[in-house]
Order: C-alpha cells, then structure tokens, then sequence
C-alpha cells in the first residue's frame, strides 16, 4: 500500500516539473519570436510531450485519493448500507476501466517501437509519447484496486477538485 | 436494436450511471467502448479505448488548460483575491449592499484571471462570507452572492469550460474568449442589479449603506486590483489583439503571477511547488473526463444519432427559436442532475450539429450553452458552487443557500433573452477582432 502511494506521488512530482517545462518551453518560445524573429525548434512536439506526461503522470494518485467527479447527491437518499454497494460498484467499475485502457495502450505502444516512428521536427522516438500514457495507465490501474479493495473495507470520503 | 436507439439509450444509461455514483469520465468510457462493440466489433472498440489518449500527444491546443489553471492556482495563493475584494468594496461604497456587490464585483475579477467556477466560489466564499456574516448581513444573500458569483468565471475568459466547448466543437478558442467577454461583463452587472433591488426591496437583508468614499480614496481602493488587471491585459488581451497563441497567453500570464507573487514576498517557492501539484492533479482529472468523453464521441459518431436527431426536428417543423427553447429547457433539466463538463461533453457532440443546422454560429451557441450550464452549479439538487460553500462554512442551512441563489437566476434568464434578441452581445467582438 505504501510502496503504491510513493510511486503515486513520485509520478505526481514528475508530472509537476513536466507542467513546468511546458511553462517553460513556450515562454522561450514566445520571447524568441518576439526578439529575434526565432522559434524554438520542436517547441510544440515538447509542449504536446509535457502536456502527456503532466496528465498521465499525475493520475495515478487522482485515483489513490477519490478525486474524480463523483454526483454523491443520492447518498441524502438512500441508507448507508446502499451508499457503500453504490461505492463499491463505482470503484470495481473504474478498476474495470482502467485495467482495459492500460492493457490497450500497450499495445500500440509496442506496434510505436516495432515500427521506430519519430516526430518530424526533433525526430523523437514516439514510444517517449506512448510511456508515459503506458505507465500512467498501469499505476492508475493499480491505485484504483488499492481504492476498490479500500471501498470493500471501510471506505474513504471523495476530495473535492476544482475542474468546472 | 437500431444503432440510433443504441445511441438514445447510451446517454439514458450514462446519466443512470453518474446518479448512482460512478465517476463522470468511467461511465462516459464504459458506455462509449460497450455502444462501440455493439454498433461495431469488440476489437475495434477497444482499439479505440486504447488509442484515444495519444491524441493528447497531438493537442497542442489543449496545454493552454493546465497553464490557465496554474495561473490561477498561483494567483489565489499570492492574496490577489483578497486585494479584490476590498478594491470592489471600494468601488461600491456608499450603497446597501456594498459587500455583497464587492462579492460579485471579485468574483468576475478573479473569474478573469481563474477559469474555474469552483474555485472562484471556493475563494471567494473564504473570504467574503465570513466579511458580510459579520458586518450583519442575512446568510441567503451572502451565500448566493458568492454561489452566483463563482458562475462568473466560467463565462468570463479565460475558462475552462469554453476551452473545453472549443475542443468538441472543433471551434476557435481565441473567438469564444472574445465571445463570451461581453455577455460576461453583461452578467456581472446583472448580478449588481439583482443585489441593489433585493436591499431596495428588503432593506433587512443587508446593514446600512457604509460612508461614501471620497474619489481619491476610491480610486486608491481600485488600485489595488493592478495584478489582476495586468494579468488579464497581458495574457486575454494578448490573445485579443493576436500578440499570443492562447497557450502562450497562458503561459505568460503564469509567469507573470508568478514573479508579482515573489517580487511582492506573498509567495514563496514552496507556494510554486504547491500550486503546481495542485494544477497537475485538477489537471489529470478534467483531461481524463475529456479523454473518456472522446471516447463517446466516437461511439456517438457511429450511431449517426445527431444526424437522426436534425432530422427530426426538421421533420417537427418547429421554429429555430422553438427549438433552441427546447434545448434550454434541456439543459436546465439536466443541469440539475449533471455536473457542467459532463454536460458539456455528452450533449455538445450530439446538439451542434442541430443547432448549426438551424442557423446559430458555433461561437453564439457556446456562449449560450456555458451561460446555461453555469446555472446548473446553483440549482438543486446537484449545484456544485453550493456544495463548495457549504464545505467552507457548514453552518449555512443548505435552505438558506438554495433560496440566496434563486434571485440570482432571474440575471441568468435576462442575459439570455438578450443573447437571442441582440445576438450581436456574443458576436460583435469576435467579428470585430478578427473580422
């Protein structure tokens, strides 16, 4: 369980500096432009790399801590016990989900490093794009079990996120 | 089974779903991958599942979302919505009602520098209910001063929702932005309005008008809002006038926040790291529901169901305005039961088509539908900003919160009568920007 939550959060940090990279990147990007009529070659092939491993990376402990959009408002409806079946369903559905979605990126990832393609302006290898969402994918796999197996035993509240 | 009732049948269930807590972005992705293996093959449904997230590596487009959010995220944490609350304070001075007004007034502020209701809401309820519990004022207009207030945000670029439209519409996020100003500005004044008629109408709801400020002194109160002004001058208007790509804008304007929040000492590089943490994670959730929504569009595609539903209606032979009544009345129903991304991502793919059909613009008809989404977040039962105020300050009667709200929807309905008898509210920037 603990080993879970540290790879969760290490992936968060690099998703972290990822986002700050992105930041970067097109900042450079700009002023380059601005000043010397110049732009960073492949900034928008390491924008769209940054964009992946941000998002990828950061899911895993989106799920570890319950923060995907839940509508919880039949819990002032029904009794507890049906609250926890209803949990237990919506965690055992998500697990369902993710372990599918890992185990179909994969393949095309390994199709990506079968057939060696690059970008077209940096000439990355696009397995870089594919492992993030691969190793996303399995880690996000692996905490929504940790959370379905949780829901089974005592429960968890959702956190609330800012996303509308 | 025809693949259009498949199609009619897949929202029923993902709607089913959602209510019975399964996350948004899991029944949007189960439902789309079990229609596809219906209306298709199994193989190629999961195909589909499996290579939909690499579009992200093609979405270019799509990395203004997280460095809009992250200038949020640091501009909340440097105090800037503090500043405005009290320079929107200053700004109403001298008039019953003065904090509630400041409330909106901050909200449309710092809506214009955070693309999220939510958020704003958040904030700003932090900040601005426990001022006007304590200066006397009743907690229903206090509460749906804020609750009302936080839906500014997601009208008033940048915003996430509009962001979001722009991508399902395949429409150009620099043409929403400008859109959206006006009936956004439109809105906030509204508001204002609501609040003056109710402390007209029932003086009891709000102590007794403040001292007028002299103007030096107002204007000095106004000041303080430099930060957001310059944010938003320098990244929105940057986008205005064609100086930055949106995703530049974006990232500008987080550098900007960034270096006014160092320099000035109210943020620190822990702040940095947290605000990027915070950002990455809200990020991670709102692309996986997208993700999972492109997924159901897909499916959605196959089942020819927009197409069936324009040929429908066209067979009713309603009027367009009929029509677009119908589809408000909709939305509003299903605003009650659905979250605002949700709603834009299930009905958007399958309701465009019908209304470009009809003659509206793409661009008129995002506006409409972010208008008519945000006053999902305060109705009963599901209105998200209600639940966030509630979360902050639990010794609010829900009652109380539900019944704040309502005069603020009257605002709501006025700014969309207006849309559809002055259309030119949402157009006429866009056209006049970039022609």
């Amino acid at each position: 369980m603990r080993l879970i939550e540290q790879v969760a959060r290490a992936l968060r940090i690099a998703a972290a500096v990822a986002l700050g990279a992105m930041m970067t990147v097109t900042i450079v990007d700009v002023t380059m432009r601005n000043t010397i009529n110049e732009l960073v070659l492949g900034g928008v092939e390491l924008v769209e790399l940054a964009l992946v491993v941000t998002v990828f990376l950061a899911l895993p402990e989106t799920f570890l801590r319950n923060e995907h959009v839940t509508i919880d408002a039949i819990d002032q409806l029904v009794s507890p016990r049906v609250v926890k079946v209803l949990r237990c369903t919506g965690a055992f559905l998500t697990l369902l989900l993710l372990v599918v979605l890992a185990w179909r990126m994969t393949l095309p990832a390994l199709d990506t490093v079968t057939m060696g393609d690059l970008t077209s302006d940096l000439g990355i290898p696009l397995i870089w794009y594919w492992l993030p969402l691969v190793i996303g994918g399995i880690a996000s796999a692996a905490t929504a079990g940790v959370v379905a197996v949780r829901e089974l035993g005592t429960g968890t509240e959702p956190e609330t996120t800012y996303v509308d | 089974m025809s693949t259009e009732l498949i199609g009619i049948l897949s929202v029923v269930v993902i709607v089913g779903l959602v209510l019975v807590r399964v996350p948004v972005a899991v029944a949007m992705g189960l439902v789309g991958t079990i229609g596809y293996g219906l209306v298709d093959h199994w193989s190629a449904a999961l195909d589909r599942l499996g290579n939909t997230p690499f579009e992200l590596a093609e979405g270019y487009s799509l990395s203004v979302v997280p460095l809009f959010m992250l200038m949020g995220a640091v501009a909340s944490r440097s105090g800037m919505s503090q500043d405005l609350f009290r320079a929107t304070n200053g700004l109403f001075a001298g008039w019953r009602g003065t904090a509630a007004m400041a409330t909106v007034g901050a909200c449309a502020g710092f809506g214009s520098i955070c693309g999220s209701s939510l958020a704003t809401a958040a904030t700003m309820s932090r900040i601005a209910i426990p001022e006007m519990r304590s200066l006397g004022y009743d907690e229903r207009l206090a509460a749906g001063a804020v609750a009302s207030g936080g839906t500014l945000a997601i009208l008033i670029p940048p915003s996430v929702i509009l962001i979001v439209y722009a991508v399902m519409a395949q429409a150009s996020v620099a043409q929403l932005f400008a859109a959206a100003l006006v009936p956004g500005i439109v809105l906030t004044v509204l508001h204002v309005a609501v609040i003056w008629a109710l402390c007209r109408w029932r003086p009891e709801l709000a102590p007794a008008a403040p001292g007028k400020l002299a103007w030096p002194e107002r204007l000095r109160s106004i000041a303080r809002m430099w930060q957001i002004a310059v944010l938003f001058t320098v990244s929105v208007g940057g986008i205005y006038v064609g100086l930055f790509s949106p995703t530049e804008a974006a990232a500008v304007g987080c550098l900007g926040a960034m270096l006014m929040g160092l320099v000035s000492r109210r943020i620190g590089y822990r702040d940095l790291a947290a605000s990027l943490v915070e950002t990455v994670r809200t990020t991670a959730v709102l692309f996986f529901i997208v993700i999972m929504a492109f997924v159901y569009a897909y499916f959605l595609i196959l089942t020819h169901l927009p197409q069936s539903l324009v040929g429908f209606v066209t067979a009713l032979h309603f009027s367009p305005l009929a029509v677009m009544v119908l589809l408000i009345l909709f939305y509003l129903v299903l605003g009650c039961f659905l979250d605002s991304l949700g709603m834009i991502l299930i009905t958007v793919p399958v309701f465009l088509p019908l209304v470009l059909g009809l003659g509206y613009s793409s661009t008129w008809f995002g506006v409409l539908v972010v208008l008519v989404v945000e006053i999902g977040l305060i109705t009963p039962p599901i209105g998200m900003n209600l639940f966030v105020i509630r979360a902050q300050q639990p010794d609010i009667r829900i009652a109380s919160l539900y019944r704040g709200v309502l005069p603020f929807l009257a605002a709501d309905a006025v700014l969309i009568l207006l849309l559809f008898v002055f259309p030119a509210l949402a157009l006429w920037l866009p056209k006049f920007l970039f022609g």
